[in-house]
């Protein structure tokens, strides 16, 4: 009798305890979460804004302009002839006379390399009648461009800017005979 | 009776222990993108680092080997110009090697382009026979793009060879 009498008091008293969180876990928790939740924001939004610089850096139009300025410049000058090349005394265009294929035996056309209004271009013409075939723009967002030459060898130092990113472009090339 | 309090226990809310389990966890796993989205940014400036340091040893070399790899090719003369470039110390180059200069090269100043690193180099030649010349390159740069050659952390070597 007395066993069951206790066992309802028991009973009784564990119907009364309050379920879920007290006042006093409710703030030690959201003070633990703030303290947290801040210094994990930081590295975040810090962590974000590198990203974003970084993927500008190497994904930006100055960089893919780069790639495509280089690549155009090493395909044209390596099939150029080394006699024929000509530079301008400030070193602000270059010409030189190619190979316009395969079953060519002497240069049949000439590229003159050469930047105007922001732009990158490449003038093909035909070598005999100084014809031109072609005009083509290379790259834009270019703020300085200049041609060297070491012998046989042509140098562009091409200086990108779109007013956010900058990016030199250094691109060497030998020419094929 | 007994069995309603045993149906009241079982659905017990979440106690503080449970709580702050499931914010380790979610903190956990935001600190894990963090790293992860900081590694790779870390992995494309030196990978952007690399290219440049490549472009640089291949402008040095190749208007070295215009010249035929001649021994009075000066780059300060030659690129001076319109790159910084300048007499410096410079990585050792290689034992068998006849030393022509070190020079510190910097494409994009730092102050214009958080990618600006200064790059020293080093420019050596070898006779193979007669007629024909090695040109090696040798670049060294700070992958996380600090000022000075004792930062520098990573090299890049370019050997071509030229008809004297």
């Amino acid at each position: 009798m007395i066993f069951i009498y206790k066992n309802l008091g028991m009973i009784q008293k564990r119907l009364t305890i309050p379920r879920g969180f007290t006042i006093v876990e409710l703030v030690i928790t959201s003070v633990i979460m703030i303290i947290a939740g801040s210094a994990i924001g930081l590295v975040i939004v810090d962590s974000q804004r590198s990203w974003s610089l970084m993927y500008e850096c190497v994904n930006s139009e100055v960089v893919t302009d780069g790639y495509v300025a280089r690549r155009k410049f090493d395909s044209i000058i390596r099939k150029a002839c080394g006699e024929s090349i000509k530079l301008d005394d400030t070193g602000s265009w270059i010409e030189v006379g190619y190979y316009a294929s395969d079953s060519s035996t002497a240069p049949d056309r000439f590229a003159c390399f050469y930047e105007a209004n922001g732009y990158l271009y490449v003038e093909h013409s035909k070598l005999d009648y100084k014809e031109t075939l072609d005009v083509e723009a290379i790259c834009g967002n270019v703020s300085d461009c200049k041609f060297k030459r070491a012998g046989r060898s042509v140098q562009m130092i091409l200086k990108l800017d779109n007013g956010t990113h900058k990016n030199t472009i250094v691109a060497s090339a030998v020419t094929h005979n | 009776m007994v069995q309603k309090n045993y149906k009241i226990r079982t659905n017990a809310g979440s106690t503080l222990v449970n709580s702050l389990i499931a914010v380790a966890i979610i903190l956990i796993a935001l600190i894990g993108t963090s790293n992860f989205r900081y590694y790779s940014t870390l992995d494309a400036r030196k990978a952007s680092a690399q290219t440049s340091a490549a472009r640089i040893a291949l402008i040095l070399c190749e208007s070295w080997r215009g010249i035929q790899g001649s021994p009075s090719y000066n780059p300060i003369t030659h690129l001076g110009s319109d790159i910084t470039i300048v007499q410096s110390e410079g990585p050792n180059k290689p034992d068998d090697f006849t030393f022509l200069g070190s020079y510190r090269i910097v494409l994009d100043e730092q102050d214009d382009d958080a990618n600006g690193a200064d790059y020293f180099a080093t420019l050596s030649w070898k006779d193979i026979k007669p007629g024909l010349r090695a040109l090696n390159v040798i670049i060294t740069w700070a992958q996380r793009g600090q000022r000075g050659f004792e930062n520098t952390d990573k090299t890049f070597t370019l050997t071509i060879y030229t008809l004297t």
